[in-house]
Formats: C-alpha cells, sequence, structure tokens
C-alpha cells in the first residue's frame, strides 16, 4: 500500500498568502510515500514545504515556475502497478481538454494521468485510463475559471486498485468524496 | 587557649578591626575548637544532671562568639556549630522543666553571667524554655529579651544574637489562634508585630553596619579593595537573615490588609527609607514584593512607589519595578475579575514611574524602557483594550529614547522588545494599526532592527490571517513595513549584500507579497482603493522589489474584477459608481509599464488581463491587453526556448477567449500563427503551428449546454463562434511540411504521430478538409517514411513513441467500434499501420 499526495497550483506568494489552515492539518508528514505535484509552486518555499511531507517529491513545470528551478515539462513515475503520468497541463491546446489529455496520455505511455492548470478538480476515465486534476490547493486566482475551491487529491495506491480521496473546501468546510479505480488487465 | 591567643584576641577586640584572611583561619579553627570541648563539657554535666556546671560550659562556650576578629562567613560557620550545642541544651532544660523545676528561676540565674554575648545567648535559650512553660506571659519575655538584646551593638555579634533570638522565637509568636496567646486581644497580639519589626530594624541596623567594619590596617590600598570587596560578598550572603523577620511577618494572621497598610509598612519602608544602603534596601523591596500578597500590594502601590523613587543612587530600581509588575501581571493571569480599580492602578504608575523619573535623573534609559515593557505587559493582561494608555507609554517611550542621543544597543534591544509585546499579545495586527507612537518607535531603530521588525509584523498578519480592511489601515500598515517596500536613506547598496542578505530579501519580498492577499475590504469601492494604495507604495519600491511585488498586485486586482462584475450582475445595480473596467484601465497602466523591465512577467500578466477582461465582457480592453503581450514577445523575447513557450501560450491563451468580433480575432490569430510559423527550430515550428490549427475551431463553451433555452442559445449566437477550417488545415498541412522536413527521424516520427492526433481530434467534428481521405494519406506517409529507412518502427523510435503509435491506432480501433463514433472512423484504413507496429 503507498499513499500519494496529489497537489498543484499553490501560487504562493503570487495568488495566494498560503495552504488553508484546514488542509495543513490534515498534511501531516510520515503518512505520504510520493507527493505528485502538478507545478505552479510557484516559490522555492512551497517547494520545501512538499519536502517535509514525504521523501519521495515530483514536481513538473507549471507556466509561472522560475526557471531556474529546472523542474522537467513531464515526469512518469511508477508506482506499485501503476504508470503515473505528470504535466503541469497548460501546454497542451486547449486547455483541460479532454480528448487532447488522452493524446498527452498516449504519448506518455502512462496509465494514469495527472495535470493541473485549470484550478479545478476533475476525475474521469476514457479508454480505461484514469484522468485526474486535483486542483489548486490554495484556491488561487484563475482566469478561465472564476469560482474556484481549494482542493486536494490523496491516493491509495494497492496492487491493481486505487482509492482516491477528494479533499475539498467549501465555505470553511473540508469535504472528503471517495472514487475507487481498477486496472483493467491488459488483455482488454 | 594560650595565653599569646587570647591576648592577641582581646587586642583585636579593642581595635574592632579584622585580621588577615591567614590569621582568621587560625582563630577560627582555634575559636571552633573550644567550642566542641565547652560543648562536650556541657553535654556531659547535662548528661549528669548538674544543670549549673552546663551553664557555666555553656557559657565558656559561647565566649567564642565575642570574637571581633572574623569576617562575616567564618563568624557564621562558628554560629552554626555553637547553636547545634544550644538547641541540645534547649532541649534539656525543655525536659528538666517538665520534671518540676522553675523556669522562670533558671531564666534569672543566668542573667548573672558576667560576659554579655554568653550572658544574652543563655537567656533566649532559656527565655524560649520559660515561654514554652508558659510561667509568665509570652510577651513580657519577649519584650524583656529585645530590650536585653540592645546590649550587643557589634554589628556580626549582634546580627547573629538576634537572628538567634528570631529562630528562638518563631513559633512562639502569639498570634491569632495560636498556643501563646493567653486572648485575642487585638493590641496583645499586635506585640508579636511589634517584636517583629523591631527585631527587624535593628538587625538592619547592624547588617548596614557590617560594611563599616575597618579592614586590617596593614594592607596596601589595592588588598584593601578586595577585602572591602569580599566583605560586601559576605554581607550579602547574610541578607537572608535579616529578610527573614519580614517572611515572619508575612506569616501572621495578625497583619491583616487593614494592619499591614497602616503600621506594618509604614515602618518597613522608613527603615529601608532611612538606612540609606543601596544593597539593604534593594534586597528589602525584593522581599516585600516577593512575601506579602499581591492584594495588599495593590492598596499600597503608592506607598511602595514613592519608596522606591527615593531609593539610594546605587539600587537596580529597574530589577524592582520589573519584580512589582510581573507580580501583578501573574496575579492578574487567574484574578483579573477581582481587580476592581484597573484604571486607577494605571493612574498610579504613571504618577509613580514620573516621580521615579524626575528623582533619579540618572535612571538609565535602557532600565526605563524595561520598566515601561513590564507595564505595557501588564496593561496588555489587565486590559487589552486600553489602547490609549498604552499609546501614551509608547509615546513616554520614544520621548525618552529619542532625548538620549545615539542609541546603545541596550537601548534598541529594549525598543524591540517594546514593539514586539503588543504585537505578539494582540496577536492582531489591526490593533496594532490603531497607535499613534508604534511607527515612530521603529523609526528610532537602525536599519537591521528596522527590517527584522517590519518581517516580524508581516509574518503576525500571515500567521493570524488578519484581513485588514480598509485603506487607511493598509496605508498605515505600509508604513509600518516600509523599509521592506521602498529603499532607505541608510540602506547598504546591493553590492555590499553576502548570501545570507540575498536570501532574507527574497524571504522579506515574499512575506510582502503573500500579504497583499489579506488587505482586502468587502466593500469593493473600498477594496479598489486598497490596491491603489498598495500600487503607489510597490511602484516606488525600485525594480528590485517590483519585479517580485507587482504580481500580486496584479492577481489581487483581477480577482477584484470578477468580485465587482458579479455584485453588479447579481445586485442589478446599473449605478454602481465602479465598474471592472476602471480595474483594467488600473492594471494596463502598470503591466505595460513593466514590460521593458520585466518583459516575460509583463506578458504573462498581459495574458492573464486578457482572460479576465474577456471574462468580464470588454473586448476593446481584452483586444488590447492581447496586442500588447503580442508586441511583448516581438520586440523583447530573444531566446529560442523561451520563444517558442511564450508564442504558444499566447496562442493557447488565445483560444480561450470569447469576445472578439469576428474581425478583431481573425486578426489576432493571424499573429499568433505567422508568429509560430517563423519559430526557428523546426520542431517548434512544427509544434507551434499544429497548436495553432485549434485556433480556427472554435465551440462556444455553452452552446451546448444551453441549447435547449432558445432565448439564451440566441443570445449565444452573438458571441464568438469561430470556424475557418480552411486555415485550420492549413496549420496542420504546413506542420507535417515542416516535420517531413526534419532530418533526425526520431523526433520527425513523433511529431507525425503527434499530428495524427490533432486530425483524429477534429476528425469527429465532420471537418471538410479533414476527413477521412486526409488521415488515410498521413498514414501512409508514416508508412513511407519507415519504410525509406529500411527498418522496422522500433529501431526507429524509443518504445514510448512506438507505444504512442500503437495506442493511436488503438485509439482508432475503438472509436471504429464505438456507435457515435463508427461513421466518422470506419474508413480510416489502420492495415498498413498495423503492419509497421508489429
Amino acid at each position: 500500500m503507498v499513499l500519494i499526495l496529489l497537489i498543484g497550483d499553490i501560487h504562493i506568494p503570487q495568488r495566494s498568502f498560503g495552504i488553508p489552515e484546514q488542509f495543513k492539518k490534515l498534511l501531516v508528514p510520515g503518512k505520504i510515500k510520493h507527493v505528485l505535484c502538478t507545478g505552479n509552486l510557484t516559490s522555492k518555499e512551497s517547494l520545501e514545504y512538499l519536502k517535509t511531507l514525504a521523501s519521495e517529491v515530483h514536481v513538473v513545470k507549471g507556466d509561472f515556475d522560475d526557471e531556474n528551478l529546472n523542474f522537467p515539462e513531464t515526469k512518469t513515475i511508477q508506482l506499485e502497478n501503476f504508470k503515473f503520468g505528470l504535466c503541469h497541463g497548460h501546454q497542451i491546446v486547449p486547455w483541460g481538454d479532454q480528448k487532447s489529455l488522452q493524446v498527452l496520455q498516449r504519448k506518455m505511455d502512462v496509465d494514469i494521468l495527472v495535470t493541473g492548470h485549470t484550478h479545478e478538480f476533475t476525475a474521469f476515465q476514457l479508454e480505461n485510463k484514469l484522468f485526474i486534476n486535483p486542483g489548486t490547493v490554495t484556491g488561487a486566482y484563475s482566469g478561465f475559471n472564476d469560482e474556484i475551491e481549494p482542493s486536494f487529491v490523496l491516493m491509495d495506491v494497492k496492487g491493481s486498485k486505487i482509492i482516491t480521496y477528494v479533499y475539498q473546501l467549501k465555505d470553511g468546510d473540508v469535504s472528503v468524496e471517495k472514487i475507487t479505480y481498477t486496472k483493467p488487465s491488459e488483455n482488454d | 587557649m594560650s595565653k599569646r591567643f587570647k591576648q592577641q584576641v582581646k587586642q583585636l577586640r579593642k581595635t574592632s578591626q579584622l585580621v588577615s584572611t591567614n590569621e582568621q583561619s587560625k582563630i577560627s579553627n582555634q575559636t571552633k575548637e573550644n567550642v566542641r570541648k565547652f560543648g562536650f563539657l556541657m553535654r556531659r554535666a547535662l548528661d549528669q544532671g548538674k544543670i549549673p556546671a552546663a551553664l557555666k560550659n555553656a557559657s565558656q562556650m559561647l565566649d567564642g562568639l565575642r570574637t571581633s576578629a572574623l569576617s562575616p562567613k567564618n563568624y557564621y560557620d562558628l554560629y552554626m556549630q555553637v547553636s547545634d550545642e544550644l538547641r541540645y541544651l534547649e532541649f534539656f532544660l525543655q525536659e528538666d522543666i517538665k520534671s518540676g523545676k522553675s523556669a522562670s528561676k533558671l531564666y534569672k540565674e543566668v542573667q548573672f553571667i558576667e560576659a554579655i554575648v554568653p550572658r544574652l545567648y543563655l537567656m533566649v535559650t532559656t527565655g524560649s524554655v520559660l515561654i514554652k512553660s508558659q510561667e509568665v506571659e509570652t510577651q513580657d519575655v519577649l519584650s524583656d529579651l529585645i530590650e536585653m538584646c540592645k546590649g550587643v551593638q557589634h554589628p556580626t555579634r549582634g546580627l547573629f544574637l538576634r537572628h538567634y533570638l528570631s529562630q528562638m522565637t518563631k513559633d512562639k509568636l502569639p498570634d491569632k489562634g495560636s498556643e501563646y496567646a493567653s486572648s485575642n486581644d487585638q493590641e496583645l497580639l499586635s506585640k508579636s508585630i511589634d517584636f517583629t519589626i523591631k527585631n527587624f530594624v535593628e538587625m538592619n541596623k547592624l547588617w548596614v553596619r557590617i560594611a563599616h567594619q575597618k579592614t586590617p590596617g596593614n594592607l596596601t590600598k589595592k588588598e584593601k579593595e578586595i577585602a572591602q570587596k569580599n566583605l560586601d560578598i559576605e554581607r550579602k550572603e547574610l541578607k537572608i537573615l535579616v529578610g527573614t523577620n519580614l517572611v515572619r511577618l508575612s506569616q501572621l494572621e495578625i497583619v491583616t490588609l487593614e494592619v499591614y497598610t497602616e503600621r506594618v509598612l509604614p515602618l518597613l519602608l522608613q527603615q529601608i527609607n532611612e538606612c540609606g544602603d543601596p544593597i539593604a534596601q534593594e534586597y528589602l523591596m525584593e522581599v516585600i514584593i516577593q512575601v506579602f500578597s499581591d492584594d495588599y500590594h495593590i492598596s499600597t502601590l503608592p506607598s511602595l512607589l514613592q519608596t522606591i523613587s527615593k531609593l539610594a543612587d546605587g539600587v537596580n530600581i529597574k530589577q524592582i519595578m520589573i519584580s512589582l509588575i510581573n507580580r501583578l501581571i501573574k496575579y492578574s493571569e487567574s484574578n483579573v475579575e477581582d481587580i476592581n480599580d484597573k484604571e486607577q492602578i494605571f493612574t498610579i504608575f504613571s504618577k509613580g514611574i514620573g516621580l521615579i523619573t524626575k528623582e533619579r535623573k540618572n535612571l538609565p534609559v535602557k532600565d526605563l524602557l524595561s520598566i515601561l515593557n513590564s507595564l505595557i505587559q501588564l496593561a496588555l493582561q489587565l486590559n487589552p483594550k486600553q489602547i490609549d494608555y498604552i499609546d501614551r507609554v509608547l509615546r513616554f517611550c520614544y520621548n525618552s529614547a529619542s532625548e538620549s542621543g545615539s542609541l546603545s544597543r541596550d537601548i534598541i534591544k529594549e525598543i524591540n522588545n517594546l514593539l514586539t509585546t503588543p504585537l505578539t499579545k494582540y496577536n492582531n495586527v489591526n490593533i496594532l494599526l490603531e497607535f499613534e507612537n508604534y511607527s515612530p518607535l521603529i523609526e528610532l531603530l537602525p536599519y537591521g532592527d528596522r527590517r527584522k521588525i517590519a518581517l516580524k509584523i508581516i509574518e503576525n498578519v500571515l500567521q493570524n490571517s488578519t484581513y485588514i480592511r480598509t485603506s487607511d489601515k493598509v496605508k498605515k500598515l505600509t508604513e509600518y513595513v516600509k523599509i521592506l517596500v521602498q529603499d532607505e536613506t541608510d540602506m547598504p547598496s546591493e553590492s555590499e549584500e553576502d548570501e545570507y542578505q540575498k536570501t532574507l530579501f527574497l524571504a522579506e519580498q515574499d512575506a510582502v507579497c503573500r500579504l497583499v492577499h489579506l488587505l482586502k475590504s468587502k466593500d469593493h469601492i473600498e477594496s479598489f482603493k486598497i490596491v491603489q494604495v498598495l500600487a503607489q507604495k510597490i511602484g516606488n519600491g525600485g525594480e528590485r522589489r517590483i519585479k517580485h511585488t507587482v504580481s500580486p498586485l496584479v492577481f489581487s486586482s483581477l480577482l477584484l474584477s470578477f468580485k465587482i462584475r458579479d455584485y453588479i450582475e447579481d445586485n442589478e445595480e446599473e449605478q454602481y459608481p465602479l465598474s471592472p473596467k476602471k480595474i483594467f484601465e488600473f492594471v494596463y497602466k502598470i503591466v505595460t509599464s513593466l514590460t521593458p523591465l520585466f518583459p516575460l512577467i509583463s506578458l504573462k500578466l498581459l495574458l492573464q488581463c486578457a482572460q479576465a477582461s474577456d471574462k468580464c465582457g470588454f473586448e476593446a480592453i481584452s483586444y488590447e491587453f492581447m496586442t500588447k503581450s503580442i508586441l511583448a514577445y516581438e520586440e523583447h523575447v530573444v531566446v529560442s526556448k523561451v520563444r517558442f513557450e511564450m508564442i504558444t501560450l499566447i496562442s493557447s491563451t488565445l483560444q480561450t477567449l470569447r469576445v472578439f468580433d469576428e474581425e478583431n480575432y481573425s486578426t489576432l490569430a493571424n499573429h499568433a500563427g505567422g508568429h509560430s510559423s517563423k519559430l526557428m527550430v523546426v520542431n517548434d515550428q512544427a509544434r507551434a503551428v499544429y497548436m495553432c490549427s485549434y485556433l480556427f475551431w472554435i465551440e462556444d463553451d455553452e452552446e451546448e449546454d444551453d441549447s435547449e433555452e432558445d432565448e439564451e442559445a440566441d443570445e449565444d449566437k452573438e458571441k464568438i463562434y469561430f470556424k475557418d477550417t480552411k486555415r485550420l488545415q492549413g496549420c496542420i498541412s504546413r506542420a507535417i511540411r515542416v516535420a517531413g522536413s526534419l532530418m533526425e527521424s526520431a523526433s520527425m516520427f513523433q511529431l507525425l504521430f503527434e499530428i495524427l492526433n490533432v486530425c483524429l481530434y477534429f476528425l469527429r467534428y465532420d471537418i471538410e478538409q479533414i476527413n477521412t481521405d486526409y488521415i488515410n494519406t498521413l498514414l501512409e506517409l508514416i508508412h513511407r517514411k519507415i519504410e525509406e529507412n529500411n527498418t522496422d518502427l522500433s529501431e526507429l523510435v524509443e518504445p514510448q513513441m512506438f507505444n504512442f503509435y500503437k495506442s493511436t491506432i488503438k485509439h482508432i480501433k475503438y472509436c471504429q467500434s464505438q456507435d457515435e463514433t463508427e461513421d466518422l472512423f470506419k474508413e480510416i484504413n489502420i492495415s498498413i499501420s498495423l503492419k509497421d507496429l508489429k
């Protein structure tokens, strides 16, 4: 069993003063094994914070991340029986488009594609692949989506099964939603 | 005792002078030896029931305490030894009395001893036995003893004798309910108080006089100084003997608040005042503060402060004041409701501190500030809402510190404390902003300290998520932290900064940026005022700061534009005095002026502004932002890799905009397409160009959702719904051509696969030009390219790209099998591709 945190579009300090306290209380060090960050951190402090949560922190570059931090555009990570693809998502067009995300999934040759950029949590399956966008953990401003709720995702990966917990902050309260996904066998 | 030694002692006693250390230890050893010897004889006599002989031996033993030669410390050692022996004696005599002997008789007998010191010790011992026997009134014995003790006036000898008296009587003082009180008559009981105070006063006088004992005459000046110093140290060690009397007073039940206020404290303070000795004054004030209860202090504050103001020059007033205030702070932590007249306490303290500064012109400013800091802590504890009072104290601090000229490190430390105390106590900077004298105090500090306190203030706002909601308060806050917002005249130059200072600078700017998001009102007009204040301050921050601070300002403003739009829509307030347009005009100035300095930041912000103004429905403004972003690209972006990133960012932003009419949109799309096709690196060019194809087929996002509602659907038709399939195909064809020209086959195949996917994307829209024939031609092209290389695809590309092609073909197969896509996809011929993928 591996616990994975999907988090991104932090945008501190340009668009937010901090991760909501309600989330900070939930994000305690020691339990999470891997952090998959969709980018736009957009400061060293945010990266340091993620590093306090888990030893393995994977980060890709967002459109507002500093060049000097040298994050890659995409990254693939094998965890248990799943191949994860990580990309911020500003590189695909149209932004957040399911068909275009599918192309990226095929190009990266992954089972699960994790992207950000839209500042809106989404999760869907297409042709047996899983697509997840953990949204923005700070509820940061976005120009094409102006009703933003802070969110992040925890994934419990076990063999070929994934239980996904979506944490969202709505009017000051944290809501949790659970989604289960099982990897189909290769012969499908 | 040898004759010669006796002579020596006699001689010394006459001159009342201390002897050198070596001689002292000789005398001390000799005397102790005698004590042991006569103590032994005394015990033996007692054991044999020979009381007169025992008393004689005791008297001989006590002769040792007659010396003047010993320093207080050596005398103390001797005293301890003697008092052990006397305890034995007392115990034995008591047993004797129980068997029927008369205590009064015993008490009279010892008075015939010739030497005064042994006589008085034995009187105290037998007096104690007498009290216990209750043959006579306790008070009579006590007053007799206290009178007799006056007979010994040598400081060390007198002090220890009285200490012995105090020790022997401590459990026998008549008090409410004690067994030694014959009645509960107030006057009678108060004699215990008189006795203790008298003994205290006398002991204190004697203790003070120890300081004036003469040091040996044959010493050099330096040796004398050392001897005097040692004497002071040893004297300090004896302070507890004097203080014990005060502890005893505090333990007497009869010392009620009224008695304390009217009888006890005035006498104590009088003695403190009269003795004039700094060591004694400092110690005794401390003891009074510590041993008597807090409510007594609250009731007697004026006289305490009055006395403190008149203490001798050498007394550490600061310590005493802080002790007093700290006791009250501690008391008020748990009893704040019990304290009635809080205002009164502050008035008294103000007067008291006024008096102290008037009486003690040489009180160091750092000490004064330290006292005032404690006073602020008390004020915050008793009544944190008393902002005026605390502000006045801050004013007083400011005046005192600024009058003292250049500030010492100690004073700076105190000012830092004065600023931090209310900050951390309130944990709400809004309250801090009500002070008039906070900012002037900051200004007194040197550069480095100003920076630290400014950062502390911002961190406090952030930690507590304190929103600051008016432009006036924001203005004031920017005054408090101005050192982080703009250059100061005493600032060291950037070139002088080391790595640490550079990191610190970034951390500070990070804090300022985060702060911006907490500066907003619920009223949008006020919020606009706030961002205007910020823009003015941030605008004066210099390039190095603006680089960081401009982004939060812009995002904060854009968020505000949405809020205003929603407010107007929700409330149908057509007369609302503020339009999002005002916000866009405001950020336009900021972001465009940024372009020459930081083109990339400016470009990205311009695109953000274009999106926001699009969402608010301002076409001309959105067009202006897009134009400016393309201009910034043209004029300022030179690095090849960055050109690719920026032009694709421009294209994909444009793809999201819906506010333009056909002509404007077309113009912008042309520019994006034109620049894409001019990219130097062929890979980048092909990719940027095929990305542009999405610009020429734009479905209106909302049309599908609202299709059932005719009215809204009609409205939506007015919105841009752009298609130009010819140009769309142009982009794809050009991308294929460019990709096909690549020398490096792995990159070429990757691009062709990507373009194939783009074609599949558009296929579902049944576009005239991008049909199955077009896709089949592309598949054939890919096949031909593989053939040209005379090898398998798996040899030509990485496994990931091989899989990319494989899953794309699989996707086609999938679409061919689905009802809704079957018709569009069925004509695609994947047979050769499947062969290539074998």
